[in-house]
């Protein structure tokens, strides 16, 4: 039998398609980034030191000196939003980034093993969801006290149950794709595929939950700053400067209405981060 | 040549239906074993078989020994150091089968890591080879491709680079081609080819297609029903073939000699697995068909030295054969 050099098959590589980012993960960015600068940065943009008490402009209304305004000592209103910033886009970050990594890691276990483990899971998410969040959140907060860290671990505690139902389902559709059988059959041992090849496959719809988990962590702190049950006055804190804001609601409506629209837009950025990321994940 | 694999008597049962009867089939160093079958007739089962990767119900029972051990009844740990690193397999689908989220190279050195445990610029350096061997060009440049990025021939070919990536003995190719255009088909199967010899490697080609077999490979077995009909030499079985089936297979393959006539194909279709005929399973669709066919499983019987056949009516068939001829 003649065999011929088999010739090569292909042609010049096509150039990669350059992929436009969506227009809502550019907004939400234009929303994010200041904000991040704000937490990363307060003391060279805020104009004043956020908990300086100044008994000559008590209340004031917003001016020039003080674009929003001033509280019941005195403080300036957008300075401390500034510096609040820093201890939102924190809980945003560690309200989520561990459940993340721990949801992940137990939800990839359990949808690639089944069996008991995913029994056992299927369980307590069962009795998860049938308790409100907030509600269980407060009650774990009780418990062990008020605070930021005390915070993290009550949202920890709850919050990484989502992603590992989330990371399971996704898991038990990558594995019976193709590739995955195929690395069985190159005989790769479990967690070679599953860390190694599914997990990757699985990770963008967690990386979409996540940027919109953020903003749902920046809103749960704020409420719990604001039913003091959160970060601790005289910390600046949107949640808490509302909260200090809700005797004077009626007369300095300066105090609440600034920090919540910081609340509300970095929630947005967040949110439209979130959405244009998946927009941009399926679109690869 | 010897044996590289000996299957003997192996038969897969999915609860109480049999895919599987009773086969029993040699796989010899250096060879390429072309298995040739209709849709159903249990040989991608097979292959899945040996490796131990039937889905759940299945219970395959028999031999096949490898190299001094039974492949069915090794233990998951075993049998995972055979995968891949002595026993490789390839699939129809190379649209699927490589994961879409890592680079070619990436899913390359993945294998050399894990099988040679070659890593870091060396198993880069290996990558590039092993996409070098079958043929793609431009080596270096493609690792960092992704499977998206490579055409189906081409994604072909790096699949049978990652099965290759530790060298094993032997590789089985489920329908490597069948996915693939017609052009396409003939350079992976000179590929395999090539890829054999230069290796030193045995392929079990399992196929629909007859001339693919006729082709490439040196030895066929021809497959019906879970059950092996036929089996010899290439050039023997066609130019000779000794059983019912085999005939009627090569009959239904359109020739430029009959070329405006109606197409021979084989009567009726293949039996349900819930009520086999009693003897032989081609009996019911058979031209040739005599009342004791039915009445139990043929006998093997050797026509040439390596030529064997089921077939009761073997010296009928290929004494039409050579009166046709």
């Amino acid at each position: 039998m003649s065999v011929a050099q088999d010739t090569p098959i292909v042609g010049p590589v096509a150039a990669r398609p350059r992929l436009k980012l969506p227009t809502t993960i550019l907004v939400g960015g234009a929303i994010v980034l200041p904000v991040i600068l704000c937490a990363l940065f307060p003391q060279a943009i805020a104009p004043y030191d956020p908990n300086i008490f100044d008994y000559r402009a008590l209340m004031n209304p917003p001016s020039l000196a003080h674009p929003f305004g001033t509280d019941n000592f005195g403080r300036d209103i957008l300075s401390r939003t500034i510096w609040a910033a820093q201890i939102d886009l924190q809980i945003a970050i560690f309200c989520t980034l561990f459940p993340a990594l721990v949801g992940t890691f137990i939800g990839a276990i359990v949808g690639y093993v089944g069996g008991v483990f995913d029994a056992i899971f299927r369980r307590v998410v069962d009795v998860a969801v049938t308790i409100p969040f907030l509600v269980l959140v407060i009650a774990i907060v009780a418990v062990l006290g008020p605070g930021l860290i005390n915070m993290y671990i009550a949202v920890g505690a709850v919050n990484w149950i989502t992603y590992a139902r989330l990371t399971r389902a996704e898991i038990l559709s990558q594995k019976r794709r193709d590739y995955a059988a195929s690395g069985r059959v190159m005989g790769y041992s479990a967690p070679r595929i599953l860390f190694r090849h599914l997990l990757p496959n699985a990770l963008s719809p967690i990386m979409v939950y996540w940027m919109t988990d953020m903003a749902l962590a920046i809103l749960l702190g704020s409420s719990l700053g604001y039913l003091g049950l959160g970060a601790q006055p005289p910390t600046s804190e949107w949640g808490v400067l509302i909260g200090d804001a809700k005797n004077f609601m009626t007369t300095a409506w300066w105090m609440s209405i600034f920090p919540g629209l910081a609340i509300v837009v970095t929630g947005v950025g967040f949110s439209l981060l979130g959405d244009g990321l998946a927009a941009w994940v399926r679109r690869r | 040549m010897t044996d590289l694999l000996s299957i003997r008597d192996l038969s897969i049962d999915f609860g109480a239906i049999k895919v599987v009867d009773s086969i029993s089939l040699d796989i010899r160093a250096g060879e390429m074993l072309g298995i040739v079958g209709e849709s159903g007739s249990g040989k991608s089962i097979t292959m899945r078989a040996l490796l131990q990767l039937l889905p759940s119900p299945a219970a395959p029972s028999g031999r096949a020994l490898w190299r001094g051990q039974n492949l069915l009844k090794m233990s998951e740990a075993d049998i995972r150091k055979v995968r891949g690193r002595e026993i490789a397999m390839i699939f129809q689908e190379p649209m699927t089968a490589l994961n879409p989220v890592l680079s070619i190279g990436l899913q390359i050195t993945e294998s050399l890591d894990a099988h040679l445990g070659l890593r870091g610029a060396a198993a880069r350096k290996r990558a590039v080879e092993l996409l070098d061997l079958v043929g793609i060009p431009d080596a270096k440049r493609r690792l960092r491709n992704y499977p998206h990025e490579f055409s189906g021939g081409m994604r072909q070919r790096a699949m049978i680079a990652i099965a290759l990536a530790a060298e094993p003995r032997l590789l089985l190719a489920d329908e490597p081609t069948t996915a693939l255009d017609v052009t396409i088909q003939d350079q992976i199967l000179k590929l395999l080819l090539r890829l054999k010899d230069e290796l030193n490697m045995s392929v079990v080609l399992v196929t629909h297609d007859l001339a693919v077999v006729a082709g490439v490979c040196d030895r066929i077995a021809v497959m019906y029903a879970g059950r092996i009909m036929e089996t010899g030499p290439v050039y023997d079985v066609f130019r000779n073939p000794a059983h019912a089936y085999t005939l009627g297979l090569m009959r239904s393959v359109p020739a430029r000699a009959h070329a405006r006539q109606p197409l021979p194909s084989i009567r009726g279709t293949p039996p349900d697995f819930r009520q086999m005929p009693p003897g032989c399973r081609f009996a019911p669709r058979c031209d040739f068909v005599i009342a004791d066919c039915s009445r139990a499983s043929p006998p093997v019987r050797a026509i040439e030295p390596g030529h064997e056949t089921f077939c009761l009516r073997a010296d009928e068939v290929t004494q039409t054969v050579r009166d046709v001829a």
